[in-house]
Order: C-alpha cells, then sequence, then structure tokens
C-alpha cells in the first residue's frame, strides 16, 4: 500500500513537471519571445545584407541555429538563428495547440490558422531541405537537358575506359572538410586511385608560384585563397588534387579550380582520367531548346517590358512548343522553369542575347499557397466571430 | 545618358550664343491662351508611355526649379504655368534666360561651381547666370558621375543633378533647332532648278532633296568627287547645318512613327536623322515636320501661333488616336489641372478643424437630435468632400494605367491614406465616439502632405512604365492591396496609440475612463484588422516570387520588412492575450508598431539592397531618422508616466 501511494505520488509528481513543461513550451510567454527574437534576427538579417551579401546573411542568420552578433570592435554576443526558432515556434505552436484546442472549439477560426501556420512551418521546412534551386542560361538555338546549382559546386571525376566514360562526384558539402590546409581522401574499392583533396578554398584564384610557394606548387601554380564574395555566386572554388594509384603506384596531382577552361587530363593504367570543379548540376527529364529570345523595352527607354522565351520541350519523340516569361513559369514533372534573366549585360544593341532560367524542383511547390488560404480562412473566422460579438454587445448596451 | 548629354553640352559651345547678360527683372511675355491650351493636351512619349505635353512639363519643371510654376520678379508678379513655360522653351528660348529656374538648396555648390550667390540659401538661378559657370558645373559633374552613387556627398550628388538639369534644359530649348533651320539655293548650285537664290525651310528642304540629289549626281557622274562643285559643296554645308541642329541629343518625342508596330516616337531631330538615312521621309512625317516648322516660323505673331499649335495638336492628335495612344490624354491633363490631391489636403485641413471644434459640442444627451445631426454634417461634410476627391483621384489614375490603385511608392501613400481614412470611419459608424472620426482628418492631412512632399522631392512622373516583373494585374490588385492595407492599418493604430499616450501625458479626459477604453478597444481591433492583411499581403508575395521566381522566401530587405509587421501584430496580440500588455501596453506597442511599418515602408528602401530595387529611394534617411526618434521619445515619456502612476 505504501509502495503504491509513493509510486502514485511520484507519478503525479512527474505528471506534473511533464505537464508544467508542456505548459511552458506551449506557453503565450514563448510564444513573444520566440517571435521577439525572430523580430531581432530578421531586423539584423536586412540590415546586415548591406554590406554581406543575401547568400552569406542567410547562412547566418537564417539557416543557423546560433549566431554570433557583433556589437562593438571584437565584442559580440550569440543569439538563436533562424533555424532554431522555426523549430521552436513549430513545437510552441503544436504544443499550445493541442493543449488550448478544447478551449477553442467556440472558436474555431484559431485553430485553422494556426494549423495553417504548423502547416507553413512544415512546407519550409521540407522546402528548405528537400527542394532543388538552380539555374540555365541559352542563347537561341541551344539547348540543355541539365541545370545547375548556383551555389553549390562539385569536383567531377571522369574516368574513360575505351568509349566508356564513368563520372564520379565528390560534392561540395564533402569538400568542406578539406578546407584551410587539410586534406581529405575519397576510397573506393572499385578505383584504381584514391582520390586526395586538399585545401579546398572556397573562394581562390590561381597564380604562378613564387620561389617561396613552390613546395606547394602544382605545376607551377598555386591556390591564392580570397575572401568570400558578397554574392555568393560570384565566389569561385578551388582545391588540390591528388589520384594516388593502388598498389603504392605513381600519384598525379592537379590544381582544379572552377573557371578552369579545360579540365585535368591525365593517364592511368591506359585509361583517361579528367578532373575538373564543376557546379552542380542536376538532369532533367527532359531536352530544353531555346528557339527564340526576345527582350521588349518600353519605347525609348532602357527599361525591360517584356522578356520571353520561345522553347521547345523534347522528351523522347515528343516536342512541345512553349513559351516561358515574368509571371508565367513552365511547370512539368516537378520541374519549375522561370524567366529570370538575360544578359550578358551591357550587350550593346543587335548583339546576341542569352536567356537565363531559373529551375526549381520543389515537393512543396503549392503548399505556402494552401497555407495562406488555410490561414485566411481562419482569420476571417475568428475576426468576423469577434466582430459579430462586439456589435451583438453594443446593441444589448443600448 | 547624363554622360552623353554632358559631352554634348561640353562641346556645345554655340548654345551661349542664346545666352544674353542677365537683366534686373525677367520679362515676361505671356502666350497667347490658345497656343498654351493646344500644347497643354499635346501627346507626347515620355519614359515609356505617352502622356500629355502638361504632364512632362510640369515634372520637368519640377525637376529644374523644385516648383509647379515659375514666379517671376517679386511681390505679386505673374506665375507661368508649367505648360506655357516648356512651350515658351520650344518657342521661344531666349525669352526664358533670365528666369529663376534652377533649385540650388546649399551654399557649397554655389561655391564650388563658382556662381554668384544670391540672398537667400536656397534659391533659383536662372540660365544666364549658370551659363557664365557652365563649364566648370558640367566639369565637376563629369568627376562626380564616376565615383560610385553610394559614396557620393550631398553637395556632390547636388552638383551632378543641377548639371542633369542645366543639360537637359539646353536639350529642351534646342528641342525645335530643325525646324528653325533656313537653307538657300542658288542658281549657282542647281542652274536648272532655280533661277535666283530660293531661301526655304527644312520642310520645303527636305522634299525638294531627292529632286537635288538626283541633280547632283547627273552632275558629278561617276568620277570622283570635285572639290569645286558649287552644289555638292552648298549641300554638304546644309547637310551638315542640319546635322549640328541634331547635335543637341533628343529630350521630347513629338511624332507617332508610320509603323504600328514601332512603338517608338521620334523626336524633331530623329525625323530629320530617319530622312538622311533612310533617304525618304512618310507622308505622316513630313506634316508631322511641316506642322513643327509652322510652329516656329509663326514668331510673335499671336493669330498664326495660335492655328500652328493647333494644327500641331491635331495633327499629332489623330496619328495618336490612330495607334490607339489617346485614349488617357484628356483624363490625364484633367487629373492634374484637377488638383485633387492638394485639394484633399485642404479640405482635410478644413476637415480637422470641423471636427476640432465638434468636440466643444456638449455630449450626447444634452444636444437635441437636430442640433446633433447639424453638428455630424458640419464635421461630415469636409471630410466626406476630400476623401471623394482623394477617392476620385486614385480612381482616375487607375483607369489611366489600366492598372490596381498601387504600382509604385507615391501610390502607396495616397493609397495608406484612403484606407486608413477609410477605416477610421467604419470604427466610428460602429463605435460612435468621436474618437476614430477625429482621427480621419488627421491622417487625411497627412498622407496628402506625405504625398505632395515626396511628389516634390521625387520630382518624377508618378505614373512611371512598370518593371517587367510588375506587370500582373493579379498580383499587384491581391499581394500589394493587402499589404498596403497592413500599412495602413499598422498607422491607424499608431495613432490611436499616441493619442492614448499624449492623452495621458497631456491630462485629455483625466477622468474618462471610458474614452481610455474605447481607445484601447480600437487599437486592438485595428491590429487584429492589420494582422490579417499584413499576414496575407506577405503570404500572397511569398507565393507570387515563388511562382515568379521560384522561391516562397528569399529573406530579401522588403519581404523582411514585411515579415516584421506581422511578427509585431503576432507579438502584441499574444502579449495581450497571455495578460503580459494592459491598456498603456498595447498603445505603446501601437506607436511602436507604426515605427516597424515605417520601417518596412520606407526604411529598407534605403538599404538600396534587394530584389525590390523599383522601389530603392534615397535623400529621406533624415526625416526616417526624427520619426523614429521623436516616436522613441513618446514611448519612453509614456513609460515614464506609466511608471509614475504606478508609483
Amino acid at each position: 500500500m505504501g509502495v503504491l501511494m509513493i509510486k502514485e505520488a511520484s507519478l503525479r509528481k512527474t505528471a506534473r513537471i511533464i505537464e508544467s513543461v508542456l505548459a511552458l513550451l506551449g506557453s503565450y510567454g514563448l510564444a513573444v519571445i520566440i517571435l521577439s527574437f525572430q523580430l531581432i534576427l530578421t531586423f539584423l538579417g536586412t540590415i546586415a545584407q548591406t554590406n554581406q551579401g543575401l547568400y552569406l546573411v542567410q547562412k547566418k542568420y537564417f539557416d543557423s541555429f546560433f549566431f554570433m552578433q557583433p556589437l562593438y570592435g571584437p565584442l559580440a554576443i550569440p543569439l538563436p538563428g533562424g533555424y532554431l526558432l522555426m523549430l521552436l515556434l513549430f513545437y510552441n505552436l503544436l504544443i499550445g495547440g493541442i493543449i488550448r484546442a478544447p478551449r477553442r472549439l467556440r472558436q474555431p477560426g484559431m485553430l485553422i490558422a494556426h494549423g495553417g501556420i504548423l502547416f507553413l512551418l512544415i512546407s519550409g521546412f521540407v522546402s528548405h531541405h528537400f527542394s532543388l534551386n538552380g539555374g540555365m542560361q541559352l542563347f537561341e538555338g541551344e539547348s540543355a537537358a541539365e541545370f545547375s546549382s548556383f551555389n553549390d559546386w562539385t569536383i567531377e571525376v571522369q574516368r574513360q575506359v575505351g568509349d566508356t566514360i564513368t563520372v564520379y562526384h565528390l560534392p561540395q558539402h564533402h569538400l568542406m572538410s578539406a578546407q584551410g590546409g587539410h586534406e581529405r581522401t575519397f576510397i573506393a574499392d572499385d578505383l584504381p586511385v584514391d582520390i586526395t583533396v586538399a585545401s579546398y578554398a572556397v573562394n581562390c584564384v590561381p597564380l604562378p608560384a613564387r620561389e617561396a610557394m613552390l613546395s606547394a606548387a602544382v605545376d607551377g601554380f598555386y591556390l591564392q585563397t580570397l575572401p568570400g564574395a558578397a554574392e555568393s555566386e560570384q565566389n569561385v572554388p578551388g582545391a588540390y588534387v591528388l589520384l594516388s594509384e593502388k598498389g603504392g603506384g605513381p600519384t598525379h596531382s592537379a590544381v582544379v579550380w572552377g573557371r578552369e577552361r579545360a579540365p585535368y587530363a591525365t593517364t592511368i593504367n591506359g585509361e583517361q582520367w579528367r578532373v575538373a570543379m564543376v557546379h552542380q548540376t542536376w538532369p532533367l527529364p527532359f531536352r530544353i531548346v531555346l528557339d527564340k529570345f526576345t527582350v521588349k523595352l518600353h519605347p525609348n527607354t532602357g527599361m525591360a517590358k517584356v522578356f520571353l522565351s520561345d522553347v521547345t520541350k523534347i522528351e523522347g519523340r515528343s516536342s512541345e512548343s512553349i513559351k516561358i516569361t515574368m509571371n508565367e513559369p513552365f511547370r512539368y514533372k516537378g520541374y519549375t522553369l522561370f524567366q529570370s534573366s538575360w544578359g550578358p549585360p551591357d550587350a550593346p544593341a543587335g548583339a546576341r542575347l542569352y536567356s537565363g532560367f531559373a529551375v526549381v524542383k520543389n515537393p512543396v511547390d503549392h503548399w505556402p499557397l494552401y497555407a495562406c488560404i488555410i490561414v485566411s480562412i481562419g482569420l476571417l473566422i475568428h475576426f468576423f466571430q469577434r466582430l459579430a460579438a462586439h456589435l451583438r454587445a453594443g446593441r444589448a448596451s443600448c | 545618358m547624363l554622360k552623353r548629354s554632358l559631352l554634348i553640352g561640353a562641346i556645345g559651345s554655340s548654345l551661349l550664343s542664346l545666352a544674353v547678360p542677365a537683366a534686373e527683372h525677367p520679362v515676361y511675355t505671356p502666350l497667347p491662351v490658345a497656343v498654351v491650351e493646344s500644347f497643354r493636351g499635346l501627346p507626347l512619349q515620355d519614359g515609356g508611355r505617352v502622356k500629355p505635353f502638361d504632364t512632362v512639363a510640369r515634372f520637368t519643371l519640377l525637376r529644374l526649379s523644385g516648383k509647379r510654376s515659375v514666379r517671376i520678379g517679386e511681390g505679386r508678379a505673374a506665375r507661368v504655368s508649367a505648360t506655357e513655360w516648356m512651350a515658351q522653351a520650344l518657342l521661344f528660348p531666349e525669352r526664358i534666360m533670365d528666369w529663376p529656374l534652377f533649385v540650388v538648396d546649399s551654399s557649397e555648390v554655389v561655391v564650388a561651381i563658382g556662381v554668384e550667390a544670391h540672398a537667400k540659401k536656397r534659391s533659383r538661378f536662372s540660365y544666364n547666370e549658370l551659363a557664365a559657370v557652365r563649364e566648370r558645373l558640367f566639369t565637376l559633374a563629369s568627376d562626380y558621375i564616376a565615383l560610385d552613387a553610394k559614396l557620393r556627398s550631398v553637395h556632390q550628388t547636388s552638383v551632378l543633378n543641377l548639371g542633369q538639369n542645366v543639360s537637359d534644359f539646353e536639350r529642351l530649348i534646342h528641342t525645335l533647332d530643325v525646324a528653325r533651320g533656313r537653307f538657300t539655293l542658288t542658281p549657282a548650285m542647281f542652274p536648272e532648278i532655280v533661277t535666283s537664290d530660293v531661301e526655304m525651310n527644312v520642310s520645303e528642304f527636305l522634299h525638294i532633296f531627292p529632286l537635288l540629289r538626283e541633280r547632283l549626281r547627273d552632275q558629278i557622274g561617276d568620277g570622283e568627287l570635285p572639290e569645286d562643285n558649287p552644289a555638292l559643296n552648298g549641300l554638304t554645308e546644309i547637310l551638315g547645318t542640319l546635322s549640328q541642329g541634331m547635335s543637341f541629343g533628343v529630350f521630347l518625342h513629338t511624332t507617332p512613327p508610320d509603323d504600328p508596330d514601332d512603338g517608338a516616337w521620334l523626336a524633331p531631330s530623329e525625323l530629320v536623322d530617319r530622312f538622311l538615312s533612310a533617304g525618304t521621309l512618310s507622308a505622316q512625317a513630313a506634316t508631322h515636320l511641316a506642322a513643327l516648322v509652322a510652329l516656329v516660323e509663326a514668331g510673335e505673331n499671336g493669330a498664326a501661333l495660335a492655328v500652328a499649335a493647333a494644327t500641331l495638336q491635331r495633327t499629332v492628335r489623330s496619328a495618336a488616336q490612330a495607334r490607339g495612344e489617346l485614349r488617357h490624354i484628356d483624363m490625364e491633363t484633367h487629373l492634374y489641372s484637377g488638383d485633387y490631391f492638394f485639394r484633399s489636403l485642404f479640405w482635410y485641413l478644413i476637415a480637422f478643424i470641423a471636427v476640432a471644434c465638434s468636440w466643444l459640442l456638449p455630449p450626447r444627451p444634452k444636444t437635441s437630435r437636430l442640433s446633433r445631426m447639424v453638428g455630424w454634417s458640419i464635421t461630415l461634410t469636409p471630410l466626406a468632400i476630400a476623401t471623394v476627391l482623394l477617392i476620385a483621384g486614385i480612381t482616375l489614375r487607375c483607369i489611366i494605367r489600366g492598372r490596381p490603385p498601387v504600382t509604385n511608392l507615391y501610390e502607396t501613400i495616397l493609397f495608406i491614406t484612403a484606407v486608413s481614412v477609410l477605416v477610421s470611419v467604419v470604427i466610428e459608424w460602429i463605435v460612435r465616439d468621436r474618437i476614430a472620426i477625429s482621427l480621419a482628418p488627421v491622417l487625411g492631412a497627412a498622407g496628402m502632405f506625405l504625398a505632395n512632399k515626396y511628389e516634390l522631392k521625387e520630382a518624377v512622373d508618378t505614373m512611371p512604365s512598370l518593371v517587367a516583373v510588375l506587370d500582373t494585374n493579379f498580383w499587384l490588385s491581391t499581394h500589394v492591396t493587402c499589404i498596403t492595407t497592413g500599412y495602413a492599418a499598422g498607422l491607424l493604430a499608431g495613432a490611436l496609440g499616441h493619442l492614448y499616450i499624449l492623452g495621458k501625458l497631456f491630462g485629455f479626459k483625466r477622468d474618462d475612463a471610458a474614452f481610455y477604453s474605447s481607445v484601447t478597444r480600437m487599437t486592438y481591433g485595428v491590429f487584429c484588422f492589420g494582422l490579417f492583411f499584413a499576414f496575407v499581403g506577405t503570404m500572397l508575395g511569398g507565393v507570387w516570387a515563388n511562382y515568379s521566381w521560384g522561391r516562397f522566401w528569399g529573406w530579401d530587405p522588403k519581404e523582411n520588412g514585411a515579415l516584421m509587421i506581422v511578427l509585431w501584430h503576432l507579438i502584441v496580440i499574444h502579449a495581450r492575450m497571455g495578460g503580459f500588455i494592459r491598456d498603456f501596453g498595447i498603445a505603446a506597442c501601437a506607436v511602436f508598431g507604426a515605427a516597424i511599418v515605417a520601417f518596412s515602408w520606407w526604411g529598407v528602401n534605403l538599404l538600396g539592397v534587394g530584389l525590390h530595387s523599383y522601389g530603392f529611394t534615397s535623400g529621406i534617411a533624415r526625416a526616417l531618422t526624427i520619426y523614429w526618434c521623436i516616436e522613441a521619445v513618446i514611448i519612453l515619456l509614456g513609460l515614464a508616466w506609466r511608471a509614475r502612476h504606478k508609483a
């Protein structure tokens, strides 16, 4: 009996603790704190864009768990990043909603609106982790069946045996650990070489080696690391790559750099090997041919009125003519092609222009719209309910 | 464009031939009213769209002088309308050389360019005054244009703007140079065509030019060009004079093209240029050129000038009509001559006085129904007139542009003002305690004052052509109107917050708890209203971005500003629900919320980064900082009052 009572008391205590924790996690107070930090974060992230690029700001402020906010000189304070705040907000909403749901059955609008925000946060999470974003640039007559990332690079290793070419990729997130004089080796049983990447630099330029640098140089060149560019698209990465033949065979050293015109090429055991630093690319399940690109300016101005791409989508033996213009993208098989830009910049009149497309594969493409509709309906129901109650109360008092 | 025009300006020393010694008082010879009226409705193409001459004149004058009319002399001197000023500039440039046109804000600029200073710090200089220092002005402007725009000082920017204005003015006054040219054919040149010296204008010359060219070919044959051929030398000289008339660049595009698929109208000099390159001129272009020539040849003869101006207007309007570009020209002329927004400001001020007087009336139970109705009528009539003028002006703009009410920053001011006034009226209709209706004229007057100041500061057409990404009426009418309605609600809540805090500070209705309770309820209600529109507007902006650029959210400054408003609304509402803030807290939060709205509405435009580049602005940082400081002081004073009150 005594044991039972102790257990019951202990259970009650645990339940109370859980209840308190849940109450805290779902509380208005926590909501206010999270939203306040989010407000501060958004303000700081906005101001920071004046001297840092959007991509860097996004990584530092909005995609992070924590970040250090400089105050004065070397002084800085840690603040929660956007990713952490979104997670906390999600749990706050979820738990708060569950706790308060029974009391809110008479106010369904609020429940619906909060459900819509949860849905929005989920769509943001899925989009952040599972969408692909890139682009392609085509001159008239050119075609492409793949698109490239704006920011992510990869070391592409091609192995050619006879007419067969096998391509291996060392993606950027694996290369980051080889930064700052470190190195990372990639080993595979079916490869005759081990691939070592050293001194990966996010932004760099190859320079002829001076005497003091000769020990680090490859073919008389070394990579001079540069500070990160304000716009991440302007970064050009590079690295030293070492192909070591297995079984103690010779090694082949190369400098790979993002703007190199031709890949490093060598012969290993009679096979052709090529190594290059290239943008991460993804294949499209169809081919796009740019038939015609039209730029219309407002008359007697340099301001673009319309830019329009007439393209042909080729898939297998079928083809289809499509127009892609601003605000009217082309969607097919989960991929969306947007008219995003044109160039070259400052091209003289009559010069050949390219059309720039942003390409996105987003599994939750339409979810933000659905979330917007849900939240709007919820808020409308709630506010009309409140307004009606207010008017009724007013009439009653008259 | 500036570089080119400055270069042209630098080599165009012949311009100075127009400059005459400055007169003590500028002379004003008015144009006949009929001429001014003909010019007013003359269609032109400017900034990518066809608009009335009047609109171009208004904004050109605004840019040059910071005024909508030119005041000549002191005291009750004549005010010259923008249309007449520009018509004078085209027809009789020598008449306006001493008019005080070019505004110079700082004495630093005066010292830098070396012009003789005026007594006032901010004053207007005539072209003749600046002509003396023109070379130095253009040299400095050329130096400053090479600098990064973000690194230019205020003084450097002022010099640059002045250089641009002088250059624009020079292009304007030389617009009709090609029509002024007179050429002489002599018997020595073409004995088979003329038997004595024949003087002709450009229109006649271009008409006869194909024949002259044929005769010249006959004279020369296929051999080498002779050096001493009078026909060849004479024609070369005439064409050289024509080219010189075209060398000052283009300012006004006056002539619709023949080709209906060609959207670009032509300047008078381009008509001649086209003739020289193609060898022929279409019948329509020839008619336009003849009309322009008749205009300048009419000279001081008022009757002939009126006929020529009417002919030109008729010719251009008929060509524009055939192209479908005349539809809203008269409506736009009416919009500006009707001065809807300035009149609206005037009536809001009257409404404010009327509302202030209405507070002197005794409370409801002590007055009869009739006296209440009379009081309400006196109060509401000016407010209604002001709001109708505002809404009518917005509606006319929508019809002229074929767009929803908000497409640029200027229009956000008009729309936000209209929404905040209308919401105040609706609140009054619900609550009926004369609080919201008292704020309506204040908000209306403040909004129209801001619109007026913004138009003066920017001095550019407030109905510009849209960049490609904004060419979508669906998103402009949903996202943009929602988000600006959210701004309006935030500002209205802020106004109510001010009323609460300032009322407490100054002891207004000290013992009337119901008054402050009502203000709090209204503030909270407006917060909820604002949350809906700010949230939906922000989300729709994301959805638009998702469907236009492929990403829902890009942390762009303008997006962030909108998000900050939503977040602040959520913070306040949750803090209220959690019991962390009450009446005073809501009022203080509303004031702070208005400061956030100002950041989102104006502040992020100053950063000069992000995708919303069409909304960038400058020159308002000081005003904005002052506004934020005032808001901070009000909140701090409110907190101090609160602390003392609690104690």
